[in-house]
């Protein structure tokens, strides 16, 4: 049977135990690598840069870990922190949401996925964060309340506040595309 | 599913993320047991050393030399434990 979270975070902090930790990376990569991807618009190697540097954080900071959040909640939450922190260090050149005037033409015969891909862009970081682990992840919204260390409420504000600004942006290009 | 149909599947996902981020971890620190055993081992030799100046007969003895040849060879046995108490450490988080 393959060892719970808790129990691999027992070996590396116990004895520094480098398979286990191993395995943690390997175990959680993917949905951490993921968020900071669409965090990062789809820059791929900024993402494992920060996806990188999120985990270094995690070692470093595992013996806080306590417990009563999953691991994975855990670590969606200092990766939205080391990009939060990357984008302060760029200043806020990843870190805001396009305004209205900066949309691109119109994106006749693009698919709907890539055009929600771009559309995601208008959001701010919070707003895609939480969409993105609600909707990508299937958390609950009390766990993105913990990734984002806000009120639950603020979640919901955010979540029907990004899905209003997706689907405005939507709508207008599939509107100008139908005109084109 | 098939656990080998699932490794080969968390392998091509990871795409070599998993190494490149244990190979930026620290190094590996001492583990505890040894470091105990390093700390207990100078401890019992300081004690030993204290002990032997501090007892009256020995001192008697060993006063005159003290500023003889005792004091070289002192300093060359402190020289001694320091190495070897670097190798142990050195070893500890060698794995």
């Amino acid at each position: 049977m393959a060892p719970t979270d808790a129990d691999l975070v027992a070996r590396v902090l116990l004895d520094d135990d480098r398979d286990a930790f191993a395995q943690i990376v390997r175990r959680h990569q993917s949905p951490v690598r993921s968020l900071l991807r669409r965090l990062s618009c789809g820059d791929t190697a900024l993402a494992d840069d920060l996806a990188q540097e999120t985990f270094l954080r995690a070692y470093r900071g595992l013996a806080g870990f306590r417990g009563d959040a999953r691991l994975g909640t855990w670590l969606h939450r200092i990766a939205y922190r080391t990009f939060l922190d990357e984008a302060v260090r760029r200043r806020d050149e990843l870190g805001r949401e396009l305004a209205d005037d900066e949309a691109p033409d119109a994106r006749e015969g693009a698919d709907l996925r890539m055009d929600l891909e771009q559309a995601m862009r208008f959001l701010s970081p919070a707003e895609r964060t939480a969409i993105a682990l609600a909707f990508g992840r299937d958390l609950s919204h009390e766990e993105v309340a913990t990734v984002l260390d806000c009120p639950v409420g603020t979640v919901k504000t955010h979540i029907a506040r990004g899905k209003d600004r997706l689907r405005r942006r939507l709508l207008a290009w599939r509107g100008a595309a139908v005109e084109g | 599913m098939d656990p080998i149909e699932e490794m080969m599947r968390e392998e091509i996902q990871d795409g070599g993320f998993t190494l490149r981020v244990l190979t930026a971890l620290p190094p590996r620190r001492a583990r505890p047991r040894v470091r105990g055993a390093v700390l207990f081992a100078s401890a019992a030799a300081a004690g030993t050393v204290a002990i032997v100046l501090a007892s009256d007969p020995l001192s008697a003895i060993l006063r005159p030399l003290v500023t003889g040849a005792a004091t070289p060879a002192a300093l060359a046995g402190l020289a001694l434990a320091l190495l070897a108490t670097w190798a142990c450490a050195g070893l500890a988080t060698s794995d």
